[in-house]
């Protein structure tokens, strides 16, 4: 059986999982990626494609918005931050989240009890 | 760190110089960087960091899903790429039929060579114009021509590459690649950096000889890469008109990109099959 979580399941929810980040406070692509790793404890790291994958699609959909800016070390880097429709749309995903866990939670947690 | 940018070049290097392209390699190689530099902070040695980074980058078909280029395209045989076979057909046949004419004229022995060589060489770059391309692993390194009297060929090692450079030397009329054969034997031991082969005319076959990069493509002809380690390898295989056979199975034309590894192989054939096949 597996134990390992599958990628695919998880993809479906790389964009709340970004916008959960973002709402800290505007980030770059790596920190982002660190923060999502620390966030799931360790299970889960995001790979680079798919972070930035989802990074294009949020800002088509204009969900976040992306600005340069210089690091402290000099470095210039894009920052995403989080728009209001990027907050709206969260708190629809975090509803949706609660409902299916809801839903297939009873046929997975002890089926019939 | 050269590591990595050679890796996301060769990602990038057969796509659309798009805006949105250029952004997303460059978005892609600050966070490659980051990783990076992170893994060296935590005193992970140079090689194992930059390693470790190509194997966590994802897969790249995801990225091309974004640009909205579709990784696989169907293709279609719409009117204008039938015209451009049956020229490309015609132009065959003429090159053919002028070099058939030309050649009882020809010495049949111009331009043969057997030759070992003595200097060593980390890289391999083999241009031809016309003629089937072999490269293949042996004891020493040699380089041999069957050549013919309208074509010049040269060889020499510069700066740890070893050059074999097959140009048509005559107006006349351009020479059919039967019986050309440029064969390149790179001995067992030698742990090359690159690979480039290509040819316009002819095909190219790769026998068990490896390198982190490799570059093989033939303008019409079949392009055979076979017994090479590809459990970390990035391959890059397209075909303009022709099939791709990985590993005895026919995979979709077009461009296929597969695996994430380090070593980085890119096979093409514009009239004809790319065929790969592992170790």
């Amino acid at each position: 059986m597996p134990d390992e979580i599958s990628s695919d399941f998880i993809r479906g929810y790389i964009d709340p999982m970004i916008l959960c980040v973002l709402l800290q406070g505007p980030s770059y692509g790596y920190e982002v990626s660190k923060r999502i790793r620390q966030i799931s404890g360790d299970l889960y790291t995001v790979k680079e494609t798919t972070l930035y994958s989802a990074f294009a699609r949020l800002e088509k959909g204009g969900l976040v918005e992306s600005f340069p800016q210089v690091a402290e070390n000099g470095k210039r880097r894009t920052y995403y931050r989080i728009t209001p429709a990027g907050i709206d749309h969260y708190q629809a995903r975090c509803r949706e989240w609660k409902l299916t866990k809801d839903v297939v939670g009873r046929f997975m947690e002890g089926c019939g009890a | 760190m050269d590591d990595i940018r050679d890796y996301l070049e060769s990602v990038f290097s057969k796509l659309p110089q798009t805006p949105e392209a250029h952004r997303a390699k460059d978005e892609l190689g600050q966070m490659m960087e980051d990783k990076y530099a992170e893994l060296l902070a935590q005193g992970m040695p140079e090689k194992d960091a930059a390693k470790a980074t190509i194997a966590e980058f994802g897969n790249p078909d995801e990225v091309l899903e974004s640009l909205g280029v579709t990784p696989q395209p169907a293709r279609k045989w719409h009117p204008g790429r039938i015209v451009a076979v049956v020229l490309g057909v015609i132009a065959v046949c003429c090159v053919c039929w002028v070099a058939f004419c030309g050649r009882a004229e020809a010495d049949p022995h111009a331009g043969n060579v057997d030759a070992t060589i003595g200097e060593n060489f980390s890289s391999v770059d083999v241009s031809a114009a016309c003629g089937d391309v072999v490269i293949k692993s042996g004891d020493v390194a040699r380089v041999s021509y069957s050549g013919a009297a309208n074509t010049s060929f040269e060889y020499e090692v510069q700066d740890g590459v070893l050059h074999v450079t097959q140009t048509q030397t005559s107006s006349a009329g351009t020479q059919a690649s039967d019986g050309i054969v440029i064969t390149v034997v790179v001995p067992s031991t030698a742990e090359l950096s690159s690979i480039d082969a290509t040819t316009q005319l002819g095909s190219v076959d790769l026998q068990g000889v490896e390198a982190a990069r490799m570059t093989v493509s033939s303008q019409m002809g079949d392009v055979d890469v076979s017994d090479v380690d590809l459990s970390n390898a990035t391959l890059k295989l397209s075909v303009d008109m022709g099939e791709i056979i990985l590993d005895g199975n026919e995979v979709s034309p077009g461009t296929v990109i597969r695996g994430t590894g380090e070593r980085i192989v890119d096979v093409s054939a514009e009239m004809g099959d790319v065929t790969v096949t592992a170790l």
